[in-house]
C-alpha cells in the first residue's frame, strides 16, 4: 500500500504576519543586528571594498560561505553571475508584497499578486544571481526565498529579491507545477486488485458468482515537492471491469459486495456478480482465465493550479473452475 | 561686558599671532591654555566631510536599530541618513525580519573611522570603515521573546560609502557588512 504523504503546506505571501520562524538550530540569516543586511544577504558593491587592496585581485573565499549552507544563496555569488547552484541545494521563492522605499516606483505589487495564479516559483537561480533591484519600468515582483539541501534547511526567509516576469521559465528554472505533477503521478502506488469470490473454490453452473475486491476502495494520493512547492496527484477508483473468460464482461461501479456467510447461496450479488452458464471443462487448464481491471481517474493539484491525467488501471487475474451443477451436493435449493 | 569683550579681543589677537597666514575666517575663541606652539586645527573641507560622513553613518545604524525594534521595513526614518541601495537593503533586511517574525533589541557598539575622502579639497564621497560589535544587539522571536540563536553577535567589518547629496547633506549610499569575526 501507499504511504500517503502529508498534505503540502503552502505558504502564501498574504500570511506574512504569521510566518514565525520554524525551530531550527541554525537560521540562515544570522541572529544579530546585521544578520539580515550582511553581505551574504544583501550583497552590494560596498561588500567588495577591501581596505588596502586596490581591487582587481580576487577576494578570498569567505568563511561563511563554506559548507553546504553557505554554498551559496543564489544571490550571493560572483560579480558576473557565474555562481552555480550547488548540487542538492534548492531554493524556493515566495512572492511578497515588498516594495522598496523611496518614491517613484508604482505600487503595483498587489495587482501582480492578483494576476499571478501561483504563489510560488521555483529556482529562478540565474535571475536572482543577476539582479536584486528592478530595472526602471521592468515588470516583476519581489520574492522572499530560502534554501534547503542535504542536512540543512533555512528556517528563515532571506531578504526579498527582485525577479522579473518571465525569468522563472520551466526547465531552466526547475520543475514547473505540471512537471511536478507528473512526478507525483509516477509516485502513485495503486494497489493490485485483491479478488474476492464466492463461492470459494469451484464455481457452479447456474449458481450466481459474487465478485468483489478486498481492501480499501478509496482514493490514493502521492506528492512530489521541492522546497516550497508541492503538487499532489490523486487517483480515485471508479469502476472494476471483470472479464470472466466465458466471453462475458461485467462492469461494476464499485468494489462489489462481499458475500456474507449465511446468505442464500442462490442469491445474486446486489452489484457485482456473474452466473456461469457452462462449465470450464475443456478450457485450457480446465479453468476460465478471468481478469479484473480497476479504472482510476487521476487529477493533480497544487500551487493554485490543477489538472487531469489520463485514467490509470490496475489489473489482477483469477482463474475460475466452473463445474456442472450436479456437483452441488450441499445446501438447499 | 566691557571686560569680556576686551578679553576676547586679546584672545583672538593671541590666536592670530600664533597662526600666521591662517584664513581670515573667524576662528572660534579658545581658551588661553592652548599651548602657543601648537597650530590651531582649522577644519578643512575634507575634515568637515569626514565628520558629516561619520554622523550619517552613525545615524544610519541608529535609525536601523530603532526600526528594528518593530522590524518596521517601511519606517520613513530609514531614509534620513541613507539613500539608494543602502536604503533599499536596510528595508529589505527588515522586511525579511518582519516576515520571519523577528525583532531586534539592543544597540551595537560602533567605532567608525574615515578611510578615504574623494576628491580631496572638495569631497563628495567618503568611505567609512568600522568594526561594529553586535554582541548586545540581537534578534528575538516576536512570538515568545526568545533569542533567535545564542551568541549570534560579534564583530563585523563594515565599509560604508557616504556621498554628498544635491541638497548638501551627506547620506550613506551603500554599505557592506562582513561576516562575524571579520575584524
Amino acid at each position: 500500500m501507499l504511504t500517503q504523504v502529508g498534505t503540502p503546506v503552502m505558504i502564501v505571501a498574504t500570511a506574512l504576519g504569521s510566518l514565525v520562524g520554524q525551530p531550527s538550530p541554525e537560521p540562515g540569516p544570522g541572529g544579530d543586528l546585521w544578520g539580515s543586511v550582511s553581505c551574504s544577504e544583501t550583497p552590494s558593491p560596498a561588500c567588495d571594498l577591501d581596505a588596502g587592496s586596490g581591487g582587481g585581485s580576487a577576494p578570498p573565499p569567505r568563511p561563511d560561505r563554506a559548507g553546504p549552507r553557505g554554498s551559496d544563496p543564489p544571490n550571493g555569488g560572483g560579480a558576473d553571475g557565474a555562481a552555480q547552484p550547488v548540487d542538492g541545494v534548492r531554493c524556493s521563492y515566495v512572492i511578497s508584497d515588498y516594495e522598496p522605499p523611496g518614491g517613484g516606483l508604482v505600487p503595483a505589487s498587489y495587482s501582480r499578486l492578483e494576476r499571478r495564479p501561483a504563489d510560488v516559483v521555483v529556482e529562478p537561480v540565474s535571475a536572482v544571481v543577476r539582479e536584486q533591484q528592478p530595472e526602471p519600468g521592468e515588470d516583476g515582483a519581489w520574492y522572499l526565498w530560502r534554501c534547503s539541501g542535504d542536512g540543512f534547511r533555512d528556517s528563515l526567509y532571506r531578504p526579498p529579491v527582485w525577479i522579473p516576469d518571465g525569468e522563472q521559465a520551466p526547465g531552466a528554472a526547475g520543475p514547473s507545477p505540471a512537471e511536478l505533477a507528473e512526478q507525483a503521478r509516477e509516485r502513485l502506488r495503486l494497489p493490485d486488485p485483491a479478488v474476492g469470490v464466492s463461492p470459494v473454490g469451484d464455481q457452479l453452473v447456474n449458481l450466481p458468482t459474487w465478485l468483489w475486491l478486498d481492501g480499501d476502495w478509496a482514493p490514493i494520493e502521492a506528492t512530489a515537492s521541492v522546497p516550497g512547492v508541492s503538487v499532489t496527484a490523486r487517483a480515485v477508483p471508479e469502476s472494476s471491469t471483470w472479464v470472466m473468460g466465458d466471453g462475458s464482461e461485467v462492469v461494476c461501479r464499485g468494489p462489489g459486495t462481499p458475500y456474507a456467510p449465511g446468505a442464500d447461496p442462490a442469491s445474486s450479488s446486489p452489484d457485482c456478480g456473474h452466473t456461469y452458464r457452462r462449465s470450464s471443462a475443456g478450457e485450457p487448464g480446465e479453468v476460465f482465465t478471468a481478469s479484473v481491471t480497476v479504472s482510476w481517474t487521476v487529477t493533480w493539484s497544487g500551487v493554485g493550479d490543477g489538472g487531469t491525467f489520463p485514467d490509470l488501471t490496475t489489473t489482477g487475474e483469477v482463474a475460475f473452475r466452473v463445474a456442472e451443477s450436479q456437483a452441488l451436493v450441499t445446501g438447499g435449493g | 561686558m566691557r571686560r569680556l569683550s576686551l578679553a576676547l579681543v586679546v584672545a583672538l589677537a593671541l590666536v592670530a599671532g600664533c597662526s600666521m597666514g591662517a584664513p581670515s575666517a573667524p576662528t572660534p575663541p579658545t581658551t588661553p591654555e592652548v599651548p602657543a606652539s601648537q597650530p590651531l586645527p582649522t577644519p578643512s573641507a575634507d575634515d568637515v566631510a569626514g565628520q558629516e560622513a561619520l554622523a550619517a553613518y552613525r545615524g544610519m545604524w541608529a535609525d536601523f536599530v530603532a526600526a528594528g525594534t518593530t522590524s518596521d521595513w517601511q519606517s520613513p526614518d530609514l531614509g534620513r541618513h541613507t539613500t539608494g541601495v543602502a536604503l533599499t537593503n536596510l528595508s529589505r533586511g527588515l522586511y525579511a525580519d518582519s516576515a520571519n517574525g523577528l525583532v531586534t533589541r539592543g544597540e551595537p557598539v560602533l567605532s567608525p573611522e574615515v578611510s578615504s575622502v574623494e576628491p580631496t579639497g572638495a569631497p563628495v564621497r567618503v568611505v567609512v570603515t568600522d568594526c561594529g560589535d553586535s554582541t548586545n544587539s540581537l534578534k528575538y522571536r516576536l512570538s515568545d521573546g526568545t533569542l533567535v540563536n545564542e551568541g549570534a553577535g560579534g564583530r563585523r567589518l563594515i565599509n560604508a560609502v557616504v556621498e554628498r547629496q544635491s541638497d548638501g547633506s551627506w547620506k550613506v549610499s551603500d554599505f557592506g557588512v562582513q561576516e562575524i569575526g571579520s575584524c
